[in-house]
């Protein structure tokens, strides 16, 4: 495990997981993971001080590594083609964050219907603006 | 050329709504595509206009079959950020109850799949008998279904009747055997199964599924020993797996996972120390964690992020059937359009769970 964290310097150990600082892309994040036999459980998106940062969280040998990457003017790249089950997560966080994931094959919606209008952040913030 | 078709969203062996396009060749399916969506209720956004309790109750309304894993879950992450453990009393209680659902969920599922096979009397004899599980959970929670259990730092009820719970277990042995025992001798229904809508193991890796539906394609994954939460590590029970990856070593893995629930249910009745049931806490501070817990369908993921207020900053929901269902695309391609219920229902599904 040592190997892989080689490439990233703030790396801490709290609450029973391991929690990763990453200046790197999805993509090289998710080939390191990939080489380790790790699995891909869930993406996560939130908003701080209006900026969207993904959290991404893998198993590693029986334990939870959460790497935290950056979003630079609402894209980065698609994991797909090394996790296929990131497909659903990256549509749903394109629908409701707006993120475009480069790279992704059929970047569609998945929960909200076609009809309305996204991304429902977008909305959200047009809504706190207008009162 | 084939047809396209259509099916749903309404669908005469699934509760909730769903769409399949498929593409069919001489009956056997050649391309297929879920659509979802339907059951979609926004939870995440509204978890973060309601405050850390209001959320509590929020979650357990996620899904009616798994509402105790999805409390126990959030619960286990905003105890991780304020770094208090629960009692050892209430750890064994939420055990009790999490296995006490796992079975009721099995075996409404086991009723459906049975419904699909083409067994309608087995399917109201479950049922009859999972009435008497429903009434002991009644019993000791107050509900048949969300059994608002779970509080941050422990629990809300005891167990003062153990025997009661001890006997009702015992009395779902035998028709559990006798299910089992006709499930895997029957040759209509080994026909039906075998072989049918099967998942290899490296892809069951590739798409990284869950729970029985990864362990009946050789994967060994089960949160309960890979990462031991509450007080699981102090119980003994065996983890299942089979290497086929079929619709028939799905559902043997369900019922081997009934016959272990019901093991670790009797260990942590008498197991269960006397004590307090809730440790105190005053205030939630700024800080993530994350938590899993092995819901009756397989991993279910919790990360929430407070900033300190008493609003959750996020909550991300990651349920089992999110990992699993994309995975039945592979399981569908080169089967026959019978087999397409029988090869849904083998994941067991859960729609409104899985679209929040």
């Amino acid at each position: 495990m040592t190997s892989i964290f080689r490439y990233f310097k703030k790396i801490e150990e709290k609450n029973n997981s391991f929690w990763v600082e990453s200046p790197h892309s999805p993509i090289f994040v998710a080939k390191m993971v990939k080489n380790q036999q790790g699995r891909l459980i869930a993406i996560s998106p939130y908003l701080e001080d209006e900026k969207i940062k993904l959290v991404y969280h893998f198993e590693i040998n029986k334990k939870v590594y959460n790497f935290k990457l950056k979003v630079q003017n609402s894209k980065t790249e698609s994991i797909t083609e090394l996790f296929p089950n990131a497909d659903w997560m990256e549509k749903e966080i394109w629908e409701t964050y707006g993120i475009v994931f480069e790279g992704h094959q059929n970047l569609t919606h998945l929960f909200i219907d076609s009809t309305l209008q996204t991304p429902l952040l977008e909305i959200e913030k047009q809504r706190r603006k207008n009162g | 050329m084939g047809k396209k078709i259509k099916i749903g969203p309404l669908h005469t062996n699934f509760e909730a709504p769903f769409v399949l396009k498929i593409q069919e060749d001489n009956g056997i399916i050649s391309e297929c595509n879920i659509e979802i969506g339907y059951s979609h209720r926004g939870l995440e956004g509204l978890a973060m206009k309601r405050t850390f309790l209001q959320v509590l109750q929020l979650v357990e309304r996620s899904c009616g079959l798994c509402s105790h894993t999805h409390t126990l879950a959030f619960c286990q992450a905003v105890e991780k950020i304020v770094n208090i453990k629960p009692p050892k009393k209430a750890q064994y209680i939420r055990i009790i109850i999490a296995e006490l659902e796992r079975l009721h969920s099995h075996l409404f599922w086991l009723s459906s799949v049975y419904k699909i096979l083409g067994f309608q009397e087995i399917t109201s004899t479950i049922m009859e008998f999972r009435e008497n599980l429903m009434k002991l959970l009644e019993h000791l929670t107050g509900n048949r279904v969300m059994f608002s259990v779970n509080i941050f730092g422990g629990v809300k009820i005891d167990i003062p009747s153990k025997n009661e719970v001890l006997k009702l277990i015992d009395t779902l042995k035998k028709p559990s055997e006798k299910l089992y025992n006709f499930f895997d001798t029957n040759l209509s229904v080994l026909e039906k199964t075998k072989n049918i809508g099967i998942l290899t193991k490296d892809e069951a890796i590739l798409y990284g599924v869950v729970g029985p539906t990864a362990e009946a394609s050789g994967v060994k994954r089960d949160v309960r020993k890979d990462d031991p939460y509450e007080a699981y590590d102090e119980i003994e029970f065996t983890q299942f797996y089979k290497e086929e990856g079929d619709a028939f070593a799905r559902i043997i893995i369900h019922f081997w996972e009934i016959f272990e629930s019901i093991k670790v249910i009797e260990q942590a009745i008498k197991k269960m120390p006397k004590g307090k049931i809730k440790q105190p806490f005053s205030k939630i501070p700024e800080g993530e964690a994350v938590a899993r817990v092995e819901a009756p369908r397989g991993e279910l993921f919790y990360y929430v992020k407070s900033d300190g207020s008493n609003i959750p900053q996020r909550v991300k929901i990651r349920v089992p059937t999110f990992a699993n269902l994309p995975a039945t695309r592979l399981m569908l391609l080169g089967e026959k359009i019978e087999n397409l219920d029988l090869i849904l229902a083998s994941i067991d599904p859960c729609f409104a769970c899985m679209e929040r």
